[in-house]
């Protein structure tokens, strides 16, 4: 049998193919394949659509409003599974790009004295106040990364300080007006607080996971088998765009570029900023010959993993079958092939977190099984650390 | 559900909140769109429903909805705080109050899909302040019977997982004292009234018990 993303490249189903994005760094590459034409070389036409709320995007992408988007990874995967209510089946088309998010806590931690996790983590023991820290959307990168870190300095995300979603354009404001004591967001949001002098960056994001998955070009399954050429040609036309925005020789074009479309009203130094690989947040990547783009299914995954341990996952899911779902790697071949970008050796990769855990895709229900610090609440939490015995 | 069960389900909860009603209806306005909330707020104060709290942007939109306890939130379609009325969706709070979305757009599959996402009405354009009372009542109505919906569905998942616990700790007093089925279901009723707990909960137990000691 021939499954219908391994046939041949044909004409778009669609010329016109509106694509979603929020004002973001990372959104560059839908920003600069519509400027500067990459689309028309695939024979479509982007047209870039600017969005105020992940939810927004999450109903747009639901009802066809939207034919893709810049995405964050765990929101294609969090709709896929019907968390938090709406559930469609989804399709990430290729990860538009790895690192560049950070944390950023108030200035005020770091005249307590905070430098780094363990220092944030000792002054919360001594402390008794509230901590609150804000990332972007409930089953977002930002979410998992923020927890990640704090669980990895041995701080319950979930328990012991308070987690909250702030929209990215506001979270400077926030920290600014002591609402909130960090938070895990995109750039240019950290290089925002350092320029305004409120906060500081405590972690890069590729810090916590050396070059994570961050925003993925999304889309619904249905539309995506409606319309797999399409889809090819816009993954193809992206690939152009990343391999352009990772090409420090264009840097000034591409800051040009986000600054007069990207609604990022910043200086050409703090976008400049977020961009570069030595910015505050760090290491922001859009391509590195398409070892960036591969949707990997370990990638994938690994979201469900986290989903498990903090219990929005109530059952064990099938982590491959559901990453296969989504993860359209047939598709993404065709595109490669296309552009010219070459194709890694394996579906799966491996990485070496924060804490010291390495994750590899190969044995995810024992993974997410395998961490101390887990679960909704503290009651949950310790019911882990101390299975119940035969009174 | 079928239609008919839905129909009669919602004429019954109308009823049910005709009571409360009769009290003034209290809303929470979130106003960080495009401004679409000024046309709408006259229409409130005109139908006499109180606006409890109107937040811009407010970054303790969770904190002022539970202070607040409206008995609606009215939200713009455009509003970046949208994300975080998604945070009190996905962690938590099953009570959460009928969220209304108002917007200028009428796209009838966006109204759906806002709707299959947990929002009980969707306001297209301006709306004559005689009919928001009406329409208000509908969407708590709505919101009362998904939530209902929704708790017979964890109920039933929940009685199927019990069920699967029990038969497995069943199984293993079965093999390791030599029961037959119907005495190992004794000892562990027996046990479960003697201790005050639930049949699942001394379950678990004895399951978990039975891990740690192969191990």
């Amino acid at each position: 049998m021939i499954a219908a993303n391994s046939m041949p490249v044909g004409k778009p189903e669609k010329t016109v193919v509106k694509v979603g994005y929020l004002p973001l760094t990372d959104c560059v590459a839908v920003i600069v394949a519509a400027a500067l034409g990459f689309d028309k070389r695939y024979g479509i036409t982007i047209e870039p659509c600017r969005e105020a709320s992940w939810a927004a995007v999450r109903d747009k992408l639901v009802t066809g409003e939207l034919d893709a988007s810049q995405a964050l990874y765990g929101l294609i995967y969090g709709v896929h599974l019907g968390l938090g209510g709406l559930q469609k089946d989804m399709a990430v088309l290729m990860t538009l790009n790895q690192n560049g998010q950070g944390i950023t806590l108030a200035g005020q931690l770091a005249a307590e004295g905070v430098r780094d996790g363990a220092e944030l983590a000792r002054l919360i023991e001594r402390q008794p106040r509230q901590f609150t820290f804000a990332q972007t959307f409930p089953t977002g990168t930002h979410a998992m990364w923020l927890y990640y870190w704090l669980a990895a300095h041995g701080i319950h995300p979930l328990a012991q300080v308070k987690t909250t979603v702030v929209p990215p354009p506001l979270m400077v404001a926030a920290l600014r007006g002591g609402q909130i004591d960090g938070y895990c967001a995109g750039e240019p949001w950290h290089s925002v607080a350092a320029a305004e002098g409120v906060g500081f960056t405590v972690t890069s994001s590729g810090a916590i996971w050396p070059d994570h998955p961050e925003k993925v070009l999304g889309a619904t399954a249905e539309w995506v088998a409606a319309n797999p050429a399409t889809a090819v040609a816009l993954t193809a036309a992206l690939l152009d765009a990343s391999r352009f925005v990772d090409d420090v020789r264009n840097r000034d074009t591409v800051v040009a570029l986000l600054a007069e479309h990207a609604g990022l009203p910043f200086s050409a130094a703090v976008l400049q900023a977020g961009l570069s690989g030595n910015c505050v947040a760090g290491g922001l990547k859009c391509f590195d010959e398409g070892r960036v783009n591969y949707p990997y299914l370990s990638d994938g995954m690994w979201f469900l993993t986290q989903y498990r341990r903090w219990g929005l996952l109530r059952e064990e899911p099938d982590y491959l079958a559901v990453a296969r779902q989504i993860n359209q790697l047939a598709l993404y071949q065709q595109a490669a092939a296309l552009a010219g970008v070459a194709m890694p050796s394996s579906s799966m990769r491996s990485s070496t977190l924060v804490d010291g855990a390495m994750w590899d895709g190969r044995d995810p229900a024992g993974y997410a099984a395998s961490f101390t610090v887990r679960g909704a609440t503290m009651a949950e939490w310790e019911g882990s650390r101390s299975p119940a015995l035969w009174q | 559900m079928s239609p008919r069960v839905a129909c009669r389900l919602l004429y019954l909860a109308m009823q049910k909140t005709q009571t409360r009603i009769q009290a003034v209806l209290t809303v929470m306005l979130v106003n960080d769109g495009s401004g679409k909330a000024a046309a709408l707020k006259q229409a409130l104060a005109a139908a006499g429903v109180r606006v409890v709290a109107e937040v811009e942007a407010n970054l303790h939109l969770a904190d002022v909805l539970a202070a607040a306890r409206p008995d609606v939130v009215l939200i713009d379609s455009d509003a970046p705080s949208r994300d975080m009325l998604e945070q009190v969706c996905v962690m938590g709070d099953q009570h959460g109050q009928p969220v209304v979305m108002f917007t200028g757009n009428d796209n009838r599959d966006t109204i759906r899909a806002a709707l299959q996402a947990g929002v009980a009405a969707y306001v297209v354009g301006e709306v004559e302040s005689s009919r928001i009372q009406a329409l208000l009542e509908v969407a708590i109505a709505r919101h009362q019977i998904e939530q209902s919906r929704r708790a017979e569905l964890a109920d039933a998942q929940r009685q199927l997982a019990d069920r699967k616990v029990i038969e497995k700790a069943k199984g293993l007093l079965m093999q390791m004292k030599g029961l037959d089925e119907q005495t190992a279901y004794k000892q562990l009723r027996e046990r479960a009234m003697k201790q005050q707990k639930k049949l699942a909960e001394v379950a678990q137990e004895i399951i978990s018990l039975a891990e740690w000691l192969q191990n």
